[in-house]
């Protein structure tokens, strides 16, 4: 296998490497008396791009250091492509990490960057200046090799890491929050790149960020973590669609949010605090008659409605605010009871309503979904 | 107005001359005295010569205390330097209680008068027959030279970022690469300015040594203290050289700490 990839082109010999399977079963670890992960399971697919997202001191990112071993496990296990590693020091594990800090070697020029990983390998010599010239190449840092890290942009020092995490053709790459400290411009510019290069080596990506936007175009699944825990885990498309908890709603995208009590005779309705009836399709599997939960609508479901228009739900307000997006625009509506709902219609569904109008607003059944309070 | 305060300017600049010279004075009058051509201190000299350099070299009992001072200097820094730096890095890493007060005792003999531990050195070595051997010298000079390596390397990994070694883990070096090949050549300049002081204060420690030296076996300074008596300008010429070693090792040291700084700023 490792001859093959020697005699095959430089490029070959990266793009075929493959990714680990990650498998990560009922962790927990405990600082003292702090759970900062408490029983987290997930499986992770070879060659899958998977994000950690979540607030900061959700677990994310001590998951993540379980995994490289920079933090050991209290209890549970983490095994790489079926085998145990809770016992394997991080130098040993074979997995790429690249640190929001960068984590450059100062003392090392670019190249010698790169190639630290190649020579701890011992790595033939003549290897290693081609590999160092096709991950530098891979990065689009091809002429910088050498320069010193502090003779470089931030952009650019990162992306020298990304090179390094990715040279010795590690089974997985970590990656914690590593566009975390670069402008929004470049960060977008990086998170394609990072893409690209998640789809050219094929190995397996593990991305901690606590920027949604960030985890919907980078992922194939994500995994939500709050207080420890993984509170919802799928598709970009399947977290934003249905979320599963009050939390998810409203980490993922802008949502509305209606807290009350759940019909007794009618599964599908819920009683807000104002009195207001919600009407809800989604969800309505996990519905408690008589409990208290929350139903949550996206901005772009709900509707200004002319006079004659009904739906399911309906309420009354005040338009207090329209902002522009040029896509759209975004509403703000006050009802009478104080709550603020956010209306977004598209460009080619422009109502009438204007700042200071009094307007109805409803959405249908199947664009409600009910939550649970937490996971 | 504008007067006055070219007046104090003027004023200012005499005085830092004057203090200046204060300073450096008495070291310097030592140089010319070295390239005398007379018998005595008087200054200036009237006649030049480097009789005296002469008379250093061929009299084999400054070569000897030469001797002596340079074997210590070398085997105390290195001593200093590897028991400092690990000092400095458990120091710096460690999380066990009395931490403080170890950093205290490591440094204590920085602040304790030296007259005091020489004595205490002096009653030790009645006790262990050390005097007027190379290991009772080095005995004593590490636990005074150490220190110094300490603070620099501490000052030096205080500005060192740990997560340095988290990446040279995950790229598979192990601990003990991660040190020669990532702390070690960062935290180098902290390392090298704390050997040139440990250097310069083992050839330059007189009192401790005083307590432990025997007429057979002395360091420079202990024999320029015990023969400025003669009235001899050879201690002149001795004083030269070694204010020489002490400058070069001192440039040395501040080159170091500059290209230090520098990689340091790197990192950010």
């Amino acid at each position: 296998m490792l001859k093959t990839r020697n005699n095959a082109s430089p490029t070959a010999a990266v793009v075929g490497t493959h990714g680990a399977a990650l498998s990560i079963r009922n962790v927990t670890k405990s600082y003292e008396s702090v759970r900062a992960v408490d029983g987290v399971s997930l499986e992770i697919e070879a060659g899958e791009f998977m994000t950690f997202l979540g607030p900061s001191g959700s677990g994310k990112t001590t998951t993540l250091n379980m995994i490289a071993g920079f933090a050991e496990v209290t209890s549970g296990h983490i095994l790489i492509d079926s085998e145990p590693v809770e016992g394997l020091p991080p130098y040993k594990r074979d997995i790429g990490m690249v640190f929001q800090s960068y984590a450059l070697f100062p003392h090392l020029t670019v190249a010698d960057n790169v190639a630290f990983p190649l020579r701890r390998r011992k790595v033939p010599k003549r290897e290693i200046a081609a590999r160092v010239a096709e991950a530098l190449e891979m990065v689009h840092l091809g002429e910088f090799g050498g320069r010193y890290p502090n003779q470089l942009s931030g952009g650019q020092q990162q992306r020298v890491a990304l090179a390094r995490a990715i040279v010795f053709r590690p089974r997985v790459l970590l990656m914690d929050e590593p566009l975390g400290a670069l402008d929004k411009k470049l960060r977008e510019w990086l998170q394609l790149e990072i893409k690209r290069i998640h789809i050219e080596l094929g190995i397996t990506f593990v991305y901690v960020t606590h920027d949604q936007e960030e985890a919907l175009v980078l992922s194939d699944r994500i995994a939500l973590f709050n207080n420890g825990k993984i509170e919802q885990l799928g598709t970009a498309h399947e977290l934003y669609q249905s979320p599963a908890t009050k939390f998810a709603a409203e980490f993922l995208g802008e949502s509305n949010l209606f807290t009350g009590t759940l019909d007794a005779a009618h599964r599908d309705v819920l009683t807000d605090d104002q009195g207001q009836k919600i009407r809800f399709r989604r969800g309505v599997e996990h519905a408690t008659p008589g409990g208290k939960s929350t139903v949550v609508v996206r901005p772009e479901m709900v509707r200004v409605l002319d006079g004659a228009e009904d739906a399911d739900t309906v309420l009354s307000g005040r338009v207090e605010q329209v902002i522009y997006l040029g896509m759209g625009r975004r509403l703000e509506v006050k009802l009478p009871g104080g709550q603020t709902v956010l209306v977004r219609e598209q460009a080619d569904a422009l109502s009438a309503a204007q700042q200071g109008d009094e307007v109805r607003i409803g959405w249908d059944a199947g664009d409600a979904r009910l939550v649970r309070q937490s996971a | 107005m504008g007067n006055r305060r070219k007046l104090a300017r003027w004023a200012l600049g005499a005085f830092s001359v004057l203090v200046a010279v204060w300073l450096v004075a008495p070291v310097l009058v030592m140089i010319p005295l070295a390239f005398s051509g007379s018998q005595t201190f008087k200054f200036p000299p009237e006649s030049y010569s480097t009789r005296w350099f002469s008379r250093m070299i061929a009299d084999t009992s400054w070569a000897s205390a030469m001797m002596n001072t340079l074997t210590v200097a070398v085997i105390v820094v290195l001593i200093s330097v590897t028991a400092g730096t690990a000092c400095a890095i458990g120091l710096d890493r460690s999380k066990m209680p009395g931490k403080g007060l170890a950093r205290a005792l490591i440094l204590a003999p920085t602040i304790v008068p030296v007259v005091i531990t020489g004595a205490g050195f002096y009653i030790v070595a009645l006790e262990t027959r050390l005097f007027g051997t190379t290991l009772g010298f080095v005995a004593a000079h590490v636990g005074l030279c150490m220190p110094f390596v300490v603070v620099a390397v501490s000052v030096s990994l205080s500005n060192f970022d740990r997560r340095l070694e988290l990446a040279a883990a995950s790229l598979g070096a192990s601990p003990l690469t991660t040190f020669t090949k990532v702390t070690l050549p960062i935290i180098l300049p902290g390392v090298i300015g704390g050997a040139a002081f440990a250097f310069i204060t083992s050839i330059d420690e007189v009192v401790v040594s005083m307590f432990l030296s025997t007429p057979l076996k002395r360091t420079v300074p202990v024999k320029m203290f015990q023969t400025v008596q003669d009235i001899d300008p050879t201690i002149a010429a001795v004083s030269t050289v070694i204010l020489s070693a002490a400058t070069i090792l001192m440039i040395v040291a501040v080159i170091a700490n500059q290209s230090g700084r520098r990689s340091a700023g790197l990192a950010n």
